[in-house]
């Protein structure tokens, strides 16, 4: 299969799978061996990804550099923004 | 003082079950509302929506969302909606909602807005038929917000959209997906209505800080970019 083809066909299973569902993971083959990397939400996301290439044909290896996003805390960081409140100046 | 949670690209699965209602936990004590700027779930599937909106239940505080691209990916966006709406959840698309804080009116106006890209750089609806209609959705979208727009006429106005009106908030992500992550358009009735502030999600590769060439505050706030599960905007009044 021609390598862009296959590209195509990699980032579809990608956005498509119920478990993985991202179109933001790149993608790149050398020599039939796909690279996953970037970065996912979640370790389970992480695996499905690598499982959902490594069912298709013409994919030989995957080698799987996806990172699990790290968040900071606290979640409710606030920041300050001046509001205009209309009517009331 | 009004205190606006705010997120984006939840992009929520079955298997994150738990997930979002750990990190929601304590929302409804820091903030007055909560937004969240579209892509909900992974692939636009109900029962994704549906195990969100249970997780979701969690907040107490009003919960006002638009939809993103991802949830219109199964055709089921419809279901999505009414699913989230049955939970006591605000879905905006092309309407507007009031509400009433601690006597200050709080106007939110919401769509999900399209690409097209920006300034003089914005796709021009010439030629192709397809190009004509890729246009026309961002057109349709611009309308829809302007009509949301110009039903408030509260103290505070607040935007919410999943694709970003301006180009500031996309710096960061390749230039050749510009064109795909938002318009300019869209920023066209934020301008002529006068906003407080406008929340959008979609450039996950993005940054935060942006604003309109009418200086209104635009905050890219993709859970990706923030690297938190939410931020909390602390609205402080010039006036009164
Ligand atoms: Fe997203
Ligand atoms: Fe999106």
């Amino acid at each position: 299969m021609e390598r862009d083809a296959l590209l195509g066909l990699i980032r579809n299973r990608l956005a498509n799978s119920v478990e993985v569902g991202a179109l933001d993971i790149i993608v790149e083959i050398v020599d039939g061996t796909v690279r996953l990397s970037g970065e996912v939400d979640s370790r389970q996301q992480r695996e499905a990804a690598a499982g959902a290439v490594h069912e298709l044909a013409g994919v030989h290896s995957v080698i799987n550099d996806l990172v699990v996003r790290e968040m900071k805390r606290p979640d409710g960081h606030h920041q300050m923004i001046i509001s205009a409140e209309r009517g009331r100046r | 003082m009004i205190r606006v949670a705010a997120v984006g690209d939840l992009h929520f699965r079955e298997s994150y079950r738990g997930g979002v209602r750990s990190a929601f936990r304590t929302v409804s004590r820091e903030a007055d509302l909560l937004l969240i700027a579209g892509d909900l779930t992974g692939i636009g599937r109900p029962e994704e929506a549906a195990v969100l909106r249970r997780e979701l239940s969690i907040v107490s505080i009003p919960t006002v969302v638009v939809l993103g691209n991802h949830d219109y990916h199964s055709d089921c966006e419809e279901d999505i909606k009414s699913i989230l709406r049955d939970g006591g959840i605000i879905v905006l698309d092309g309407d507007f909602h009031k509400l009433d804080i601690r006597g200050t009116s709080i106007g939110l106006a919401g769509t999900k807005g399209f690409c097209g890209g920006f300034g003089i750089r914005q796709i021009t609806p010439f030629g192709e038929i397809g190009i004509k209609e890729f246009l026309g959705h961002v057109e349709e979208e611009t309308e829809k917000l302007d009509r949301a727009l110009a039903g408030l006429n509260t103290d505070i106005k607040l935007v919410i959209l999943h694709y970003s009106p301006v180009i500031d908030t996309l710096a960061g992500e390749s230039p050749e997906l510009y064109p795909f992550l938002g318009c300019s358009m869209l920023s066209i009735p934020v301008d002529r209505h006068g906003t407080d502030l406008v929340v959008h999600g979609h450039a996950h590769h993005g940054v935060e800080l942006g604003q309109t060439d009418g200086g209104v505050p635009v905050r890219n706030v993709a859970m990706q970019v923030l690297r938190r599960y939410y931020i909390v905007y602390d609205l402080v009044g010039t006036g009164g």
